[in-house]
C-alpha cells in the first residue's frame, strides 16, 4: 500500500528526514516513533503530500505521489495531532464537503453509521465551536475514514479523548487495519503503539535506526534482548556521551 | 515584595516586546511595513490642515459640548446595565495562573490591574487626538492630557461597574454585600430612567422637525431641560477640560476631573469584590478572541456556537470539486456574517441617507443624492470588500495541513475558494445596485436617462462580479506568494497599519493594471460597434468585452495560481511550523 524509497527532505543545510525507505503494507500498523525533533512529523507530512520531499519518492496504492498526486491521495487520510476544522461548518456538513472532495457517491448512506461509530450523532448540526477537543479529533477521523482510506495515517490519535473514547478509537483503528487498511500511527505513548502496531519504525535525527517488530529490532541488537518498548527506545535514541 | 514582583514582570515584558519589535525590524518585509505605517502617520501628522483646531466650527459650535456628555453618559449606562464586565477585570491566563494562586492582595492585583491598562489609554488618547482633532479646540498637549485624565477616570468607572457588578454575581441573596453592591446599580439604573423620561417627550416631537439643523437644535433644547441637566451633570464636569475652548476654561474645569478622578481611586481600591473567577472568566474568553484573531479570519470575534444556518445551496456528493471549496466559503460568509455589522452599515447608511434627504428637503433632487450615496457605498463595497472579508485562501491557509491531503487541484481549489469570495460579494453588490438603481429611476436622471439606467442594470453587476474577481484574485495570489503577509494581517499596531496599507495599494494597482487591456479590447469593441449599430449596442459590447477580457486574465491566473499552490512548501514559507 506504501512504499517509501530515499526519502530524505532538507531545510537548507538540515536534513529533517534523511535516506528513509520503509514500506506498509495492507492490513499492517506500523508504529511511527521518535524522540522530538526526529522528523516524525516531516515524515507524515511528506507521505501525506503535505510539503514537497527533497528527493526520494513516495507510492501509495501504486501511484507516485509526485508525479501523480490525486489518486495516490484519493487513497490516503491523514489525522494530524491537531484537528483542524472549519469554523462553519457542522459536523454532518465537514463530512458533506469532504465526501465530495473525495467523490464519494454513496456519502449520504455512510455518514449516520460513522457519526454514531464516533458517537457524534447528537451533535451533527453542532458547530467546531460547539464541540470539544476530543469530540473535534473524533469528527477529524470521521472525516478521514468516509472515503475507506487505503492508508490510513494518525498522528497522536488519543489526544484529547476521554477513556472510553480511547478504547474505542483502538478498536476503530484495529478494525480498519483487518479490513485490509494500511495503518500508520506516529506516537509518543509507547504502550499504545507496542498495543497496536505489529512493526515498529523508530527514526531518529531523521534517519531510522530500527524497523521491524519487537522481537525482530531485539534481536539485532542483543543488549535489548527481552526489554519492551521503552528501554528499546531510550536505548536506540539515547545520546551516547562521547 | 509582591508589588515589586509586578513592577518586574510589567517592566520585563514592555521590555521584551519592544526588544522583539526592534529584532523584527531585521527583516526586510516587517522593516517596509513599519516604513509604510510610519510614513503614513507622517503624512497625516505633517498636514497643517489636520492640526488647524483654532478656527474648527465643529469645536466651537456648542453641539459637542452638548452631545458629548449625552453619548458618555449612556455609555456608562451600557456598562452599568447591559455591557460585559467580565471583559474590564480580565487578566491573561498567564496571571490569572500565576497571580491568582501566589500570596498577592487583591487590592494590589487591582492597581496593578489599574496600572497595567494605561499605555492602551495614553495609546487611546494619541489616537483620538490624531484622528478627530477638530473636536477640541485646546492647544494639543493640554487636550493630550485632559483626554488621558477623563480616559483613566472612565477606564476606572468600568472597573470599579465591573467589580460591583462580580459582587452581585458572588453575592446572591440578600446579604449585607449583595445590597451593599445593589445600590451603584440602582443609582445607575434611575439616572438613566431620569434621563430618558426627561428626554423622551422631546424626541417624539422631532418627528415634526423639516431640517437636520432644526432636529439638533430641539435635540439641544431637549437636554437642557432639568432632569437631563442634573443627570448629565457629572458627565459635563468630567469632559469640560477636554471640550474647553481657551487655557482660563482649562484650568477652571481642571480641578472638577481631578476630584472626579480621586474619587474613582478611592472607590476601586477601596473594593473588596471577590472579582478572581470573572477576571479569569474574562481573561479566557479575551485570549480566545485574541486567537482566533491570530488565525486571521475572525478578528474579534468568539467561535461560532449558535445552531447553524441552512446552506445557501446543497452540496452533491459528486462533481466538480471545486464546488465543495466554493460551497464552503459560501457558508463561512452567510454565517460569519454578523447581523450587528449588517445593521449598524445599514445603519449608517439610513442615518447619511435621511440627513442628505432632509437637507434637500425630498423630492427628486433627494433621490439623485441617495442615489449617488449608495453608487459610492457600491464603489467603497467592490474595492474593500474582498480586502476585508477573507472567506478564501487567505483564511484557509491556516487549514492548509488538511488541504494538501486533498485529491483536488491546486487550480480547481484556487478557483473554488476565490469564486466564493467573489460570489459573496456579490450578493451585498446586487442589494446596493437594486437599491441605487430604484432610487435613480424616481430621481432626475431616471426621467432624462432611462437608458443609461437600463445599461446599468444589464451590465453593473457582471463588471462588478468582475472586477471582484479580478480583485479577489489578486489578494489570493499575494496570499499564495507572500503567505507570511496573510498571517500577520490582524495583527494590531504600527507595522499592521502599514502592511494592509501595501496590501490594499498593491492590489488596486495591480486591478488597475490588468483593466489596462481589457479596457483596451473594451474601447476596440465600443469604436466598432458604434459604427455599425449605435452608441448604445456599442457600450453593451463594449462592456461585454471587457469583462470577457478580465475573465480570462482571472481564469488564466487560477491556472497559474493553482501550479503555484501545488508547489507550495507551508513549512518553508513559514505557514506550518
Amino acid at each position: 500500500m506504501l512504499e517509501i524509497a530515499h526519502l530524505t527532505k532538507s531545510y537548507g543545510d538540515t536534513a529533517a528526514v534523511a535516506d528513509l525507505s520503509f514500506s506498509v503494507a495492507p492490513g499492517e500498523v506500523l508504529g511511527l516513533v521518535g524522540p522530538n525533533g526526529a522528523g516524525k512529523t516531516t515524515t507524515l507530512r511528506s507521505i501525506a503530500g503535505i510539503i514537497r520531499p527533497t528527493s526520494g519518492t513516495i507510492r501509495i496504492n501504486g501511484h507516485d505521489l509526485l508525479t501523480d498526486p490525486l489518486p495516490a491521495k484519493a487513497a490516503l487520510a491523514y489525522i494530524p495531532d491537531e484537528p483542524h476544522l472549519f469554523d462553519h461548518l457542522t459536523v454532518e456538513e465537514h463530512l458533506r464537503f469532504v465526501g465530495r472532495l473525495y467523490g464519494v457517491a454513496d456519502a449520504r448512506a455512510r455518514i449516520p453509521a460513522l457519526l454514531q461509530e464516533m458517537e457524534l450523532t447528537e451533535r451533527r448540526t453542532a458547530l467546531p465551536g460547539a464541540l470539544s477537543r476530543g469530540m473535534k479529533q473524533k469528527l477529524g477521523i470521521a472525516c478521514g475514514l468516509l472515503h475507506d482510506p487505503g492508508l490510513f495515517i494518525l498522528d497522536e490519535p488519543l489526544t484529547g479523548l476521554d477513556p472510553g473514547a480511547i478504547r474505542r478509537m483502538k478498536a476503530t483503528i484495529l478494525a480498519r487495519a483487518h479490513a485490509g487498511t494500511a495503518v500508520i500511527l506516529s506516537s509518543h505513548l509507547l504502550q499504545l503503539v507496542e498495543e497496536l502496531c505489529s512493526r515498529v519504525l523508530v527514526i531518529h535525527r531523521g534517519r531510522a535506526v530500527a524497523i521491524g517488530t519487537l522481537a525482530e529490532i531485539s534481536a539485532s541488537r542483543p543488549e535489548l534482548a527481552g526489554r519492551g518498548l521503552e528501554d528499546t527506545f531510550l536505548a536506540l535514541t539515547e545520546v551516547q556521551p562521547s | 515584595m509582591s508589588a515589586r514582583a509586578l513592577s518586574f514582570l510589567a517592566a520585563r515584558s514592555a521590555r521584551n516586546r519592544v526588544t522583539s519589535v526592534v529584532t523584527q525590524m531585521r527583516s526586510p518585509r516587517y522593516a517596509l511595513t513599519v516604513l509604510a505605517g510610519v510614513s503614513y502617520v507622517a503624512l497625516v501628522i505633517g498636514d497643517p490642515s489636520h492640526w488647524n483646531r483654532h478656527h474648527s466650527p465643529f469645536a466651537s459650535s456648542g453641539l459637542i459640548q452638548t452631545l458629548a456628555p449625552l453619548g458618555v453618559a449612556l455609555l456608562v449606562a451600557w456598562w452599568w446595565i447591559r455591557g460585559g464586565y467580565q471583559r474590564a477585570i480580565a487578566f491573561a491566563p498567564a496571571e490569572v495562573d500565576f497571580l491568582f494562586p501566589a500570596p498577592v492582595r487583591r487590592r494590589t492585583l487591582i492597581v496593578f490591574k489599574m496600572l497595567r491598562v494605561q499605555p492602551g489609554i495614553i495609546f487611546t488618547a494619541a489616537f483620538i487626538l490624531f484622528v478627530f482633532p477638530w473636536t477640541m479646540a485646546l492647544w494639543w498637549p493640554l487636550a493630550f492630557l485632559s483626554l488621558w485624565l477623563v480616559l483613566t477616570a472612565l477606564n476606572w468607572h468600568q472597573l470599579a461597574a465591573s467589580l460591583v457588578r462580580a459582587n452581585v454575581a458572588e453575592h446572591t441573596g440578600t446579604s449585607a454585600a449583595a445590597r451593599r453592591s445593589m445600590l451603584p446599580l440602582l443609582i445607575a439604573v434611575l439616572a438613566l430612567a431620569a434621563l430618558l423620561s426627561g428626554l423622551v417627550p422631546d424626541l417624539f416631537a422631532l418627528r415634526g422637525a423639516t431640517s437636520v439643523h432644526e432636529v439638533m437644535t430641539r435635540l439641544i433644547a431637549a437636554l437642557h431641560r432639568p432632569a437631563p441637566r442634573v443627570v448629565l451633570y457629572p458627565f459635563r464636569l468630567l469632559l469640560a477640560p477636554v471640550l474647553a475652548l481657551d487655557v482660563t476654561a482649562w484650568l477652571h474645569a481642571l480641578p472638577g476631573l481631578l476630584v472626579i478622578l480621586a474619587l474613582h481611586f478611592a472607590w476601586v481600591i477601596r473594593s473588596d469584590a471577590a472579582f478572581e473567577e470573572a477576571a479569569a472568566e474574562g481573561g479566557r474568553k479575551r485570549a480566545e478572541m485574541l486567537a482566533n484573531r491570530k488565525k486571521g479570519l475572525a478578528r474579534y470575534r468568539r467561535p461560532a456556537t449558535k445552531p447553524a444556518t441552512r446552506p445557501l445551496f446543497e452540496l452533491n456528493a459528486t462533481g466538480w470539486p471545486g464546488a465543495a471549496m466554493l460551497w464552503k466559503s459560501m457558508l463561512e460568509f452567510t454565517r460569519g456574517f454578523r447581523p450587528r455589522v449588517v445593521i449598524g452599515m445599514a445603519a449608517a447608511i439610513g442615518v447619511l441617507l435621511v440627513m442628505l434627504l432632509y437637507s434637500t428637503h425630498g423630492g427628486s433632487s433627494g433621490a439623485d443624492t441617495a442615489a449617488g450615496l449608495l453608487a459610492g457605498v457600491l464603489a467603497i463595497t467592490t474595492l474593500m470588500a474582498p480586502i476585508g472579508l477573507r472567506n478564501d485562501l487567505r483564511g484557509d491557509l491556516r487549514h492548509i495541513e488538511l488541504l494538501r491531503t486533498f485529491p483536488i487541484r491546486g487550480r480547481d481549489l484556487v478557483a473554488g475558494e476565490i469564486s466564493g469570495a467573489t460570489l459573496s460579494v456579490a450578493m451585498i453588490q446586487a442589494v446596493l445596485l437594486i437599491v441605487a438603481l430604484v432610487f435613480a429611476m424616481r430621481g432626475s436622471v431616471g426621467a432624462t436617462h432611462r437608458g443609461l439606467i437600463a445599461l446599468a442594470a444589464v451590465l453593473g453587476l457582471p463588471l462588478l462580479v468582475t472586477i471582484t474577481a479580478g480583485q479577489c484574485t489578486i489578494l489570493n495570489a499575494m496570499a499564495l506568494i507572500v503567505p507570511a503577509w496573510v498571517r500577520t494581517t490582524a495583527d494590531v499596531g504600527i507595522e499592521a497599519t502599514g502592511q494592509r496599507l501595501l496590501v490594499m495599494a498593491g492590489s488596486i494597482v495591480l486591478l488597475l493594471l490588468a483593466l489596462v487591456p481589457a479596457a483596451l479590447l473594451g474601447g476596440v469593441a465600443f469604436a466598432i460597434a458604434a459604427g455599425l449599430a449605435g452608441t448604445r449596442i456599442a457600450g453593451i459590447a463594449a462592456g461585454v468585452v471587457l469583462c470577457a477580457a478580465l475573465w480570462g486574465e482571472i481564469v488564466g491566473a487560477w491556472f497559474w495560481l493553482g501550479h503555484l499552490y501545488d508547489r507550495l512548501d507551508p513549512v518553508e514559507v513559514g505557514i506550518i511550523a
